[in-house]
């Protein structure tokens, strides 16, 4: 099976796992159950008109179109590499940071953004401009500031914005777009047949190796997706769109771009929030982001709850004085991720894995 | 009425039927054609007599109305129309000279239809329902002593002609069918001595109104088309139907009744008609609304109405029909409601109508307002009755019936995810077939064709309320996905039991499968009591060796699928057509049918009985199961207002209770004293003993000759005196599971048996094959089969 991650399924990351889980249940529930408008954030008529405050609380925890819940759930999947590179509670601390930046922010810059637009348009209205001050009225109205779409929009783009700058770009590759390097590379036609230049694995690696090492920001650290996708002219190809120069991040690029602008205006909005509270993590400056640590219980509530389960009756056994086992350090799984490795196909094929589909249909078959 | 199971099966290909879209029927002959003709120019003038008419000018030349009720009393005939004429100095009034309605009852409704209408210049005002889209229950009772006289309305000529040929046509068409196959279809009657809907209402009863507006007529899709002016927009009255049943009391006979007619939002008056080729009420009812302005108003509604109903030229014979039909076999029936004012504003309740249609999480007041009726009246001008309303009626608006049933359905489609659970986990549990042989089948049987029904009848459900569709959809996947791993786990059970198969209850009781001949051999075996005769290896048929090529697995799983499905089918359509009995037989159905499904731990009390095993379940299984199915009745019988409409009945709940409880205890008291504690144990038989001793006369009987062989060839080494000192010889047996020796000490004679000898390192199964005690339990953990000749082995 193709292997889109680094990472071979949710192996040793349990908070990925229990993310995609939970979006996936409570969006599916929040559409079943017609729950969709607890999880609207909008000024007006919601906050200004009935003082629901507590949708800046909620509107982050739903998606509620299918689009965006696919994108959601493909970038978290994504996201499981900055799982293994912060730890999986140090993971679960800077989301929890994230959400609540991310809330308040995004509130505020709505609402005093929505003031301020409302008030230029009444100051240019007073301004006795023939042609714009017949169009603006110097009535309160509503601006594209008023609504976002909900979900953890922000929360994703401030870890966007976190991959760019912790996780190294591993492979460069190149497409060829245009046929006519043929003449001029006659070297590399071979390679060109397949429209697919890779560049050579130790290139690569030094790339990789000497732009992390400057520590300047280059195109990997560079978050703007349209500048780590956009084609670079090389020396070889002299037409402008002849090749691209893609790293493996590409894909996540392309994904939160897709994200960004799903919903026009009203995504923008939390995006660009998420992206400024993921510069100020990135630089240090987001207030309690070294510090907070979500609490133990949390922590295990979220990553492994069946595990919190038997832990939470353990104790209670324990309250009770009746027999409790003896608590064993959970030993993280051993897994090979290496894409490359066949350890474990090799053992899967003696005994084949029957799904459950599979295993309802022998039920049938005669 | 109580239905027999062909009529409900055509009511439900008949509902499957009617829900796709039809194609219209086309006119079949010219005369047919020539009568849609005729209707068509009898609309259109009516039409024009409603357009043409005003308050003072009367009704017209109306099919129907030609006669007030003085003229009536006085027996004049319709054609003598007009007997009445009317001028600016003499105006048509609201009085029995003039109006169909008489006296008695117009005075009435003069003093209380539309006589409150709410304050527009006070802004505080409590308003009335604006949208009245709901049902609404009451009782009714007759007006006995002001009987008005009965009028006769005479149907036209042509339709007359083309009702007899209507009602021909359908008699034929039945008695062929009949002639055909007479046991299937009821026998056709000529339907002459039929009465018609209506005229069997009792002196009282109960009455249930379902209101559906059409909403205002700017916003209905097609009546907007007809709006071209802005004085044709109303804003203070909408058309609806309204769809009233009239049952007595004892819900024998029930009349259904379509009107047609409109509300008026700001008095909270509602007035309905129904209409046919004899009667047409909705024509006339702008005069019967007490006023000109109210006159006004539903003149511009129902002209609109009918002008977009005539521009609808597609179903043109269904309509005639219909007109036809209804003018034959119902009576005409006009009603006034008035409903009660709610304590909210407009704005209000304009607000709740809207958050309820399309939630955007508005605050609004936690408790809704409720569709009450204050007053009612109806009266039947051709079958000359009243009812008259004696207390209010109440009833919900329907979007917040929908509400309650979504929060319901919430409820209920946790009860099924917790029960998921309880069987993914259960089922998890019980792996081996030790455990699997003390589950009782129709104990899963029983859980599954509930879940099975339940998900028939929550999809049929889904398939009529559209606005509840994805939660009834949700609840049915999981249902099934229940069903098809109860139906998994209950096919494992089966081919676990297997073995039973061929054998009696009283067998398994015994936990052996070797006693038929043990009168055959009694004079040959003094010491019957000691060791049950052997008998012959082979003495029971080997079960699996039944046939190769057809699993046990699929046989089980198909005929569990097919016999599961239709008899959950067949309930289904039973259910269906119960709700519709008459109260009596519901209540008996009810018991009947609660108590049966909710049996299903006396098939594991018995199963525990007969393989003497204490418990086959978790408790958490058993009780979590039994609540769970015990809450959705809790809900219908104990919610005074439910929204399934099932009225408070304390005792169905309290008798399933106890019934469930009691089978609980048994279980209960089971695990405490025993399986078997309710059988005295001289009835019992005794269990099969796998550590029998053997003596060389068993030996001779029923086990494999090269036993024997092997003792007499030993014979020779063995020194006799050895034998004769204890007794006893030991017999080298080898183990056909580990292929190594196992010795068995053999008695020489029947006397020295039961002698104390350690016999308890190799098992003899009932088929005399011969087996280390070790390698036979293990073996016995997976299949209680014999390892050699695969008959079935009672359990240790």
């Amino acid at each position: 099976m193709a292997q889109i991650t680094p990472i071979r399924g949710f192996s040793n990351t349990p908070v990925s796992r229990s993310v995609c889980v939970l979006t996936t249940v409570i969006s599916i529930a929040v559409a079943v159950l017609q729950y969709k408008h607890y999880f609207i954030l909008a000024i007006d008529p919601f906050i200004v008109e009935y003082g629901q405050y507590w949708r800046v609380a909620t509107y982050q925890f739903s998606v509620i179109n299918e689009s965006d819940f696919l994108l959601t759930v493909l970038l978290w999947f994504q996201f499981k590499t900055l799982e293994r590179f912060f730890g999986s509670r140090k993971y679960l601390s800077v989301i929890s940071l994230f959400l609540l930046y991310n809330g308040v922010l995004c509130f505020v810059v709505m609402s005093l953004g929505q003031l301020l637009v409302n008030f230029m348009m009444y100051f240019v209205s007073k301004l006795n401009l023939p042609l714009i001050s017949l169009a603006l009225s110097a009535k309160y109205q509503v601006t594209f500031l008023n609504r976002a779409i909900p979900g953890p929009l922000g929360v994703i783009s401030s870890l966007y914005i976190c991959y760019g700058k912790y996780i190294p770009v591993s492979y460069y590759f190149k497409i060829q777009l245009s046929a006519e390097n043929r003449e001029v590379e006659s070297e590399n036609s071979d390679h060109q047949e397949n429209g697919v230049t890779l560049l050579a694995a130790e290139a690569a690696a030094a790339a990789a190796a000497s732009r992390h090492d400057n520590g300047a920001s280059s195109a990997l650290s560079n978050p703007s997706p349209v500048s780590s996708v956009s084609p670079e002219p090389t020396p070889s190809a002299p037409g402008l769109f002849s090749e691209l120069n893609l790293t493996n991040h590409f894909q996540i690029h392309a994904i939160y771009t897709l994200l960004l602008i799903n919903n026009g205006i009203h995504s923008i909005i939390p995006c660009v929030v998420g992206i400024i509270v993921g510069k100020l993590f990135i630089s240090d400056l987001l207030v309690g982001s070294n510090r907070w640590s979500i609490p133990l219980p949390i922590y295990y509530l979220i990553s492994s709850p069946s595990k919190a389960w038997s832990r939470y009756t353990g104790l209670l056994q324990l309250r009770l004085g009746g027999y409790h086992p003896v608590r064993t350090e959970e030993e993280p799984e051993e897994v090979n991720d290496d894409v490359r490795s066949t350890e474990g196909a090799g053992i899967r094929a003696e005994t084949p894995v029957r799904p459950l589909g599979s295993q309802f249909l022998d039920t049938f078959r005669t | 009425m109580a239905m027999d199971r062909q009529s409900l099966m055509i009511i439900i290909i008949m509902i499957i039927f009617f829900s796709f879209p039809s194609g219209y029927e086309q006119p079949h002959s010219d005369k047919d054609k020539e009568v849609i003709l005729y209707f068509q120019h009898f609309m259109t003038y009516s039409r024009q007599v409603l357009a043409n008419s005003s308050y003072i000018s009367g009704y017209g030349n109306l099919t129907g109305f030609r006669l007030s009720y003085e003229d009536n009393l006085k027996g004049h005939n319709a054609l003598e129309w007009p007997l009445h004429q009317y001028s600016e100095k003499h105006p048509w009034v609201e009085q029995e000279k003039y109006s169909l309605l008489p006296n008695s009852i117009s005075d009435d409704l003069k003093s209380w239809w539309g006589k409150d209408p709410v304050d527009t210049s006070d802004p505080a005002a409590p308003a009335y329902l604006l949208n009245v889209t709901g049902s609404c229950y009451g009782d009714y009772s007759m007006l006995t002593k002001t009987r008005p006289k009965l009028y006769f309305f005479e149907l036209e000529k042509p339709f007359v002609e083309y009702y007899e040929r209507y009602s021909q046509s359908k008699y034929d068409e039945q008695r062929e069918r009949y002639e055909n196959d007479p046991e299937n279809n009821p026998e056709p009657k000529k339907d002459d001595d039929k009465k018609k809907v209506g005229e069997e209402i009792t002196q009282e009863g109960t009455i249930l109104l379902s209101i559906r507006s059409l909403g205002y007529n700017f916003e209905n899709q097609d009546l907007s088309k007809l709006i071209e002016r802005p004085e044709d927009e109303v804003h203070d009255a909408v058309l609806v139907r309204v769809l009233l049943e009239i049952k007595d009391h004892p819900e024998i006979q029930q009349s259904e009744f379509e009107t047609l007619g409109i509300y008026y939002q700001t008095t909270g008056s509602l007035i309905t008609t129904t209409v046919s080729a004899k009667f047409l009420g909705i024509h006339g009812l702008p005069h019967m609304t007490f006023s000109e302005q109210n006159f006004n108003t539903a003149k511009l509604l129902v002209s609109q109405l009918l002008n977009s109903s005539a521009t609808d030229s597609r179903n043109k014979l269904e309509k005639l029909n219909m007109y036809i039909a209804r003018s034959q076999e119902q009576c005409e029936l006009i009603s006034f409601f008035q409903l009660d004012k709610t304590k909210f504003l407009k704005q209000e309740i304009l607000d709740i109508d809207e958050e309820l249609q399309n939630p955007i999480g508005r605050p609004i007041p936690g408790d809704f307002p409720k569709v009450v009726i204050k007053n009612a009246l109806m009266y039947s001008p051709d079958c000359g009755f009243v009812l008259n309303s004696n207390k209010p009626a109440e009833g919900d608006l329907s979007i917040i019936t929908n509400k309650e049933r979504r929060s319901m359905f919430t409820k209920f489609l946790l009860i099924v995810l917790i029960q998921l659970y309880l069987y993914v986990a259960e089922i998890r549990l019980l792996r081996t077939p030790g455990q699997l042989s003390n589950v009782s089948s129709t104990t899963l049987l029983l859980l599954a064709y509930q879940d099975a029904l339940m998900s028939l009848i929550v999809l049929l459900y889904a398939n009529i309320t559209e606005e509840l569709y994805l939660i009834l959809a949700c609840i049915t996947v999981n249902l099934v996905v229940g069903d098809l791993i109860m139906v998994r786990f209950l096919v494992k059970v089966m081919c676990t039991q297997a073995n039973e198969r061929g054998i009696s209850w009283w067998e398994l009781m015994r936990g052996g499968s070797r006693n038929t001949e043990t009168t055959n051999t009694e004079e040959a075996q003094p010491q019957e009591d000691t060791l049950p005769a052997p008998v012959t290896a082979n003495q029971e048929p080997a079960i699996p060796a039944t046939g190769p090529g057809v699993s046990d697995d699929a046989r089980f799983t198909n005929g569990i699928i097919a016999t599961g499905l239709s008899a959950s089918i067949v309930s289904m359509f039973l259910v269906a057509g119960a709700t519709t009995w008459r109260k009596s037989y519901r209540k008996i159905f009810e018991y009947f049918a609660f108590l049966l499904i909710n049996s299903y731990w006396f098939p594991q009390f018995i199963r525990n009985t007969i393989k003497n095993r204490r418990k086959a379940f978790l408790w958490r299984f058993i009780l979590g199961t039994s609540l769970l199915r015990l809450m959705p009745l809790f809900y219908i019988c104990l919610t005074p207002d439910n929204t399934l409409r099932h009225g408070y009945d304390p005792v169905l709940f309290g008798v399933v209770t106890l019934w469930v409880s009691l089978q609980l205890f048994l279980l209960y008291v089971q695990t405490q004293l025993g399986a078997r504690f309710w059988i005295n144990e001289l009835w019992l038989p005794k269990a099969y003993d796998y550590h029998p001793h053997l003596s060389i006369t068993d030996l001779e009987n029923g086990f494999a000759s090269d036993i024997l062989a092997g003792i007499k060839s030993r014979a020779g080494d063995v020194t006799s005196e050895e034998t004769q000192a204890s007794g006893y010889m030991l017999c080298p047996v080898d183990c056909a599971i580990c292929m190594t020796e196992v010795t068995i000490p053999v008695a020489a004679s029947e006397q020295k048996k039961d002698k104390k000898v350690g016999n308890t390192h190799y098992m003899i199964t009932p088929c005399h094959h011969i087996f280390h005690t070790e390698c036979l339990e293990d073996w016995m953990k997976y299949k209680l089969q014999c390892p050699v000749c695969r008959t079935s082995l009672p359990p240790v």
